[in-house]
């Protein structure tokens, strides 16, 4: 369980769709002029790894919100509401959590 | 006739990003507006980077020259939403913390560095000139492609240039977003007419890769000359780290301006969807091996003159 959003897990899990997409000329079915369903193997491929990203990214998501995001998130929106109200320019105060 | 239509659209969208909006005279206000973006506006204004005209010029291209090989870009731009993903919601976090505008202001501030902040904005808007550049002329290639005509292609830069710069400075952040949104529509409205002009002209999408296959099966394969798996390999990693990280600095105005980390998480992880629109181009290309001169260069070959069309592998 980790609130971090780069966790190791999470990480994991993005990396596969990457993987895929950066071997795909060393595919067997890519590395052969070959046809699925009327369409190159290798747009087919391709188009199976924007979906995998998809996927990949809502299970990431999930599991950042389970695991203590959501409330992360409530309580950016309420430093954002608070100093959206304290400056019009933008510049706000620096939190002991943004320090270097 | 056709010139002074597209001129007049040109115009038209120039007027549209100013439309509405007082001129912004504060830097914040410009580059950042209050830092409270919604969903949808941060959408199109981050998902514009996917469309350019690089969509229809470049990527045909490059497909014509390379085949399947132009999917590369299909690749580093999906692999940008995951790196961002992770990326972004920081990079968005400390810019509303420590007030950054720029992502000048990011380096200097983050390496304790103005020298360090300087060379960034020097470098991101020398750098940014080629960008630019090649946008305009894309846009100068489809007019002349489209009139047939090199003077309404020299106007229509001209025009297109003087008009950027005066919506951009007057409108700011917002006027960008109101094209953005009128663009995304716009690009997927050509896109499915360039894919019905291809089916129309050359035959069903089966058809077109069944002839390939049997004419030029080399352009199913990433094995092209130039096109190998040492350039997809590179290409596709230099870039993503470019593209995921942020490196251009025209990127961070819409991460900056938006209202949460999550709403960039909630954009990023759907924005994949946009590589899907590439497939298009990329089918085109590949669908002019089939109909033009092999000789005709491929950074040439989206607006080939009917005269060149002879081709038989």
């Amino acid at each position: 369980m980790s609130t971090t959003l780069a966790s190791p897990k999470r990480l994991t899990i993005a990396s596969v769709p990457i993987v895929g997409m950066i071997i795909t000329p060393f595919l067997p079915f890519v590395s052969t002029p070959t046809l699925w369903l009327g369409l190159p193997s290798a747009i087919v491929w391709m188009g199976l790894m924007i979906v995998a990203t998809i996927v990949a990214l809502q299970i990431i998501e999930r599991t950042y919100l389970r695991e203590g995001g959501a409330e992360l998130d409530r309580l950016e929106a309420e430093q954002s509401g608070l100093a959206g109200a304290a400056t019009t320019n933008g510049a706000a105060t620096i939190t002991e959590r943004e320090a270097h | 006739m056709l010139t002074v239509a597209i001129i007049i659209g040109i115009v038209g969208i120039g007027a549209l990003g100013i439309a509405g909006r007082r001129r912004q005279t504060e830097l914040s206000s410009w580059t950042v507006g209050k830092r409270d973006l919604p969903r949808w506006t941060s959408w199109f204004l981050q998902a514009g980077e996917s469309l350019t005209t690089f969509s229809f010029l470049g990527l045909a291209g490059i497909a014509f020259g390379g085949g399947v090989a132009a999917l590369f870009a299909v690749a580093y731009l999906t692999i940008n939403c995951i790196v961002q993903y992770f990326v972004i919601p920081r990079q968005r976090a400390l810019g509303a913390n420590r007030g950054y505008l720029t992502m000048a202001d990011f380096f200097q501030d983050r390496f304790n560095s103005k020298a360090l902040g300087k060379t960034v904005a020097l470098v991101g808007a020398v750098f940014l000139i080629p960008y630019l550049q090649l946008q305009i002329t894309g846009l100068g290639l489809i007019v002349q492609l489209a009139t047939g005509s090199e003077s309404a292609r020299g106007y229509s830069m001209a025009v297109a240039s003087v008009l950027v710069v005066v919506f951009v400075i007057w409108a700011g952040i917002r006027g960008l977003a109101k094209v953005a949104v009128f663009k995304d529509f716009a690009m997927l409205a050509a896109l499915v007419i360039v894919l019905a002009g291809v089916v129309a002209g050359i035959g069903g999408i089966p058809d077109i890769f069944a002839k390939v296959m049997d004419t030029a099966p080399s352009y199913l394969t990433i094995s092209r000359p130039g096109f190998d798996a040492t350039f997809w390999v590179t290409s596709v990693i230099v870039t993503s780290i470019g593209a995921g990280l942020n490196t251009f600095p025209h990127l961070w105005p819409p991460v900056l301006a938006a209202k949460s980390g999550a709403v960039l998480r909630d954009n990023v992880k759907w924005l994949a969807v946009y590589q899907f629109l590439l497939l298009i181009p990329i089918t085109a290309g590949i669908a002019a091996t089939l109909v033009l001169d092999p000789k005709t260069k491929s950074n040439l070959s989206s607006w080939a003159s009917p005269s060149t069309r002879c081709r038989s592998h």
